[in-house]
């Protein structure tokens, strides 16, 4: 009989705790026009922006839902409440922040992260901003990092006006419509011309309702010659009803300007993560997707590439690890338009504990795009056999001068690898860990240290004590 | 003029510059014999000559036969009488080694080949290297040996009759035998083809047997020395030592 | 009539869920067919098979429960409009060499379908091979299905060689179960045909069977080729490799969909499909969806794909020796779809595909 390594769900007790909601603003259930409108209202929103909601509600209403992917029937939109207010306006300073918001963010380690290796944060709690912080220096480089209402007023308005859903727009899929018609809170960043930041800026989104949804909407717009590495991480608490987040993030990457999007999700099991993400790159620019996906009950995550510009690079880096009642769908979209475009995915999947993951992708080359380059790589690892692991790249292209490769597989840990391990003296468990381990390196080394070192600890806590 | 003349010719991979300021000119018939410790860029300079796109021309020419080529693609350049035996040989399932070799001749001479003249040639061809005439029905290098594909190598060489050949690197992973094998249709090229050469190599068993016009040391991209013959013996006794 | 459909949908814009056949279709009953040599030990029953007493009716009624990977709606169309099929039966424990050929030879203006069911019963082997010409300037619809079975330790190859005229529509869909140690082997050359659908479902149940798929296509002057791979791994150690290989060329279309589909219990099982495609024009579609479906640990699944033009290390080989980019090309392709044809192992086929591709490359 062989033996066969137990891989326990990641621990989540660090992000699972909840606070009392008592005294935010909860809007009833469901989504009607009323609902929509009372949401514009209490935003202040501007004319164009309650107009655009209610189009999109319009358009959401129309659409079906996918018949591809996992399962979402579980999910009720009559249940979901979308807008929740915590009892607080957005400050500037930690200390102002309510003591059991800021408590729950100090516990996710936030201003301390800020403290030590952020040039800005913005930490968003259930549907609105609860803190802005930019450090001075990044200030005077003319970097704007805001929420998302503070922009659609402020000086940057016709800015926002001109690309808020212009890259995904409500027509998208159902739930970017939703989106459209129900976002709240998020961040806003403008890079000038030729500013390079050397340290990234961070957003952390906590939904700590109970069946609420999040919608957060991410603009972040990098000029010519400019460079950004931001991060985004989320979580939530588990409660027994579903929770859905239809965030959207449109990038804009301008001529030689570079982005690089860190993004650590690890929502709770009971959400519904159904999120848009997507970035349009001019002359010379070049996106770095890097995405681990942990958490959630569902997932729909494919950051998508709009390589426009002549000689644009795209690269997207993901790890995703589905555990019990998991069911995670992710992957990515190259859409090469431009000629010398290059698009590059390297992709790891782990299953295990009946958890399923999926990997999806799409790599386009239009017949403009000459001399594209795109190459995918995907592997998966399945830990047991009650998971599941399935992989579905498409490739569409449309010129002959390109070069395209594509390679997968899937397998479980080679008993000769681990042999070999034991052979010099390293425990079964310990042998199995430092595989699992060095799967997910390709991805772990490209995420802030942080992330990457909490990554390999959880993946050796886990591996241990359990093999049977 | 020279058969091939390279006038200060720099070289870039990646934006590395391999080679630096190389001149060297070649004569009709000449044995030319390029060596160099690891890394020093000889088969870079191999691949510039035959218009790899891989390794760019940053500066100065290439003239061969009195044309520059330095603008024109490696068929162009195979055209025109130029050849290289490649260190890794392309494997291709599908296509002989006669057939490919038969077109190639057809590609450059444009003109039917005659079939008995080449299976004649051919098979006169694969004796003296001792090659097996089975393999002439084989795929294109698919399932050879090492040994086996750098004979295949040298039988186009002979088949294709070009009037300069650079050989990069021919002899490296062969044992005695096959050297010997090789060194014989380098031999047979030299005489009777009237054929010019660079023989790029890091060792000097190949090279035993052959005439040696001039001798070249290549270091850290640049020709440090050049020589006659005997530079070949002098470097077999005290390496590469006295030019790092 | 919706064919090819996906065993997992993915998004539809890429419009590879399925494919469609938009043309009416309306059958004339003509084309005739030449079964060359019987060997021995092999039974051809014609004008359908319930009543001639050759086979077992129960492994008549498993064969033909087999779904081609045309899907569904292809499959109830050759019910509707076939009243038989040709079955051929190897005998038990019988193994031969000798190749069975059939050769459909089609002209202008036919319109047919036809079924087939080959079984291989237990230890036996056997070779078939189907061809189908008409001259190139011929239109019409021909429509294939091939349902295999091959029982313990038996051996089925087949060889289908589709040459038809570039105003013919065909359609080809396959069906196989294989046994216990039982081996399919399928080699496929899709050379004509304006529109060409081909589904192939090969359902590896028994332990240790295998499947070994060798396909080589070559779309030019507008040719559109649709294909759907379905291999079922449920046998435990079954083993599958799959390998497509063909060029486009000016305005021609290719899907490629190649479903591996690792099934829970099929401990040990291996699975690979690998696609090269060239495309030597601008104005071509290439579309490949390689799918892995995984529902077990135990197991090895793999696949890759390269697409587009020459690799720059063959490319600058083939220069070197005086090949122009658009001759390396043209003897690139012939080598791929070569190396295709040289498994097919019988003179006169392999002579009809060396004079089609020729002219091809005229």
């Amino acid at each position: 009989m062989r033996e066969r390594s137990e891989v326990n769900d990641i621990d989540r007790s660090a992000y699972d705790f909840k606070d009392s909601e008592e005294g935010f603003y909860r809007i009833k259930e469901g989504l009607t026009r009323q609902i929509v409108e009372q949401i514009s209202e209490e935003k202040h929103d501007p004319e164009w922006m309650r107009q655009f909601r209610l189009r999109s509600l319009d358009i959401y209403n129309e659409l079906k839902v996918t018949d591809w992917g996992p399962d979402i029937s579980g999910l009720n939109m009559d249940d979901i409440v979308t807008y929740v207010r915590p009892n607080t306006k957005m400050s500037a300073k930690w200390e102002e922040v309510p003591e059991d918001i800021k408590n729950t963010f100090e516990r996710l380690g936030i201003p301390q992260a800020e403290r030590e290796s952020l040039a800005g944060v913005g930490a968003q709690y259930d549907s609105e901003l609860v803190y802005h912080n930019v450090k001075d220096e990044v200030s005077k480089t003319g970097v704007i990092y805001t929420d998302m209402e503070s922009a659609l007023t402020g000086e940057y308005a016709d800015m926002v006006k001109d690309h808020f859903m212009k890259l995904v727009p409500p027509t998208d899929h159902k739930f970017a419509a939703l989106h459209g018609a129900v976002w709240s809170g998020g961040s806003f960043v403008y890079v000038p011309p030729g500013v390079k930041l050397d340290i990234p800026l961070q957003s952390y989104f906590r939904l700590n309702a109970a069946g609420a949804g999040q919608f957060e909407h991410t603009l972040i717009i990098v000029s010519e010659g400019a460079d950004l590495h931001f991060i985004e991480g989320c979580s939530a608490p588990k409660y027994n009803v579903a929770n859905l987040h239809a965030g959207c993030v449109e990038l804009y990457v301008g001529k030689n300007a570079r982005l690089r999007y860190s993004t650590i999700e690890n929502w709770s099991k009971n959400m519904y993560n159904l999120n848009t993400k997507r970035a349009l790159c001019e002359d010379g620019a070049t996106i770095e997707w890097i995405s681990g996906s942990f958490g959630s009950h569902v997932s729909y995550l494919y950051p998508s590439s709009v390589l426009k510009g002549k000689g644009s690079h795209a690269e997207f880096t993901g790890i995703t690890f589905a555990g019990k009642g998991q069911n995670l769908d992710t992957g990515a979209k190259m859409i090469h338009i431009g000629e010398d475009t290059s698009s590059f995915i390297n992709t790891k999947s782990i299953s295990k504990d009946g958890g399923i993951s999926t990997y999806r992708s799409s790599v386009t080359v239009n017949e403009k795009a000459k001399n594209a380059k795109a190459s995918v790589s995907c592997a998966s690892l399945m830990l047991d056999d009650i998971s599941r692991s399935d992989t579905v790249p498409a490739m569409d292209i449309r010129t002959g001068q390109c070069d395209i490769g594509h390679e997968a597989k899937i397998g479980r840990i080679s008993d000769d690898a681990v042999f070999y391990l034991m052979s010099r003296g390293i425990s079964e468990e310990d042998a199995k860990a430092m595989i699992v381990s060095g799967f997910a390196d390709p991805v772990s080394k490209e995420l802030p240290l942080e992330y990457a070192v909490e990554m390999n600890n959880l993946i050796r806590l886990e591996m241990k004590g359990a093999i049977g | 003029m020279a058969l091939l003349e390279i006038k200060n010719l720099s070289v870039s991979v990646e934006d590395n510059e391999i080679l630096k300021d190389i001149t060297l000119s070649i004569g009709k018939g000449e044995t030319h014999v390029l060596m160099g410790p690891n890394g020093a860029g000889k088969s870079t300079l191999g691949n510039a000559l035959m218009g790899n796109p891989v390794y760019k021309i940053t500066g100065g020419n290439i003239y061969f036969n009195g044309l520059d080529i330095r603008e024109e693609t490696a068929d162009k350049r195979a055209k025109a009488g130029m050849f290289m035996s490649f260190q890794n040989p392309l494997e291709v399932p599908g296509i002989s080694l006669s057939s490919f070799i038969r077109n190639a001749i057809t590609q450059q001479t444009q003109e039917k080949v005659k079939f008995s003249q080449y299976r004649k040639d051919l098979a006169a061809n694969m004796e003296l290297l001792n090659f097996d005439e089975s393999y002439k029905d084989r795929d294109l290098n698919v399932g050879f040996s090492g040994g086996e594909k750098k004979k295949a190598e040298i039988l186009q060489l002979l088949m294709l009759k070009p009037k300069f050949a650079i050989l990069d690197e021919t002899d490296s992973g062969l044992d005695v035998d096959a050297v010997r094998t090789v060194s014989e249709g380098i031999r047979e090229y030299q005489k009777y083809q009237d054929g010019a050469l660079l023989i790029i190599t890091h060792a000097t068993k190949i090279l035993e047997s052959l005439h040696v016009d001039k001798t070249h040391i290549l270091v850290k991209g640049r020709i440090v020395e050049s020589g006659d013959g005997s530079l070949v013996d002098e470097i077999n006794e005290h390496g590469f030592e006295k030019y790092m | 009539m919706k064919l090819n459909k996906l065993p997992t949908l993915t998004w539809n814009f890429l419009k590879l869920n399925d494919a469609v056949l938009d043309e009416k279709i309306t059958l004339n009953g003509r084309g005739k067919s030449v079964i060359r040599n019987i060997p021995n030990g092999v039974i051809v029953g014609n004008g359908g098979c319930d009543n001639c007493g050759i086979c077992d009716p129960s492994t008549l009624e498993d064969i033909r429960k087999l779904k081609t990977g045309l899907g569904d709606e292809a499959d109830s169309f050759f019910e509707s409009v076939c009243d038989g099929s040709l079955t051929i039966r190897a005998k038990r424990d019988i193994k031969v060499e000798e190749p069975l050929c059939i050769n459909y030879e089609l002209a202008d203006g036919d319109k047919n379908a036809v079924k087939q069911e080959i079984i291989a019963e237990e230890g036996s082997s056997i070779t078939v091979i189907m061809d189908y010409s008409s001259k190139r300037s011929d239109s019409g619809f021909f429509a294939v299905q091939t349902k295999l079975k091959a029982e313990k330790g038996a051996k089925i190859r087949l060889v289908k060689i589709e040459l038809l005229g570039r105003g013919f529509t065909g359609m080809d869909g396959i069906a196989a179960q294989a046994g216990e140690d039982a081996e399919i082997e399928l080699i496929q050359m899709e050379l004509g045909c304006g529109k060409n659908y081909v589904g192939v479902d090969i359902e590896l149940d028994g332990k240790r069977s295998s499947f070994t798929g060798n396909t080589g296509y070559l779309c030019i002057n507008g040719q559109k080729l649709d294909m759907n791979y379905y291999i079922g791994h449920t046998g435990k150690k079954s083993v599958s490799s799959l390998n497509v290989t063909g060029a486009l060329r000016d305005g021609s279309c290719k899907n490629f969909r190649g479903t591996i589909d690792l099934k829970h219990g099929a401990k040990g099982a291996k699975g690979d499909e690998q696609e090269s495609a060239l495309l030597l024009s601008d104005n071509v579609i290439n579309k490949t969806l390689p799918i892995i479906l995984c529902d077990e640990d135990d197991v090895e699944g793999s696949h890759g794909a390269t697409i587009g033009r020459l690799s720059q290390d063959v490319l600058f080989y083939m220069q070197s020796r005086g090949f122009s980019e658009h001759e390396a090309e043209v003897l690139m392709t012939r080598a791929q779809l070569n190396s295709v044809r040289g498994m097919i192992g019988d003179e006169k086929s392999v002579g009809a595909i060396s004079q089609y591709l020729e002219e091809a490359f005229e």
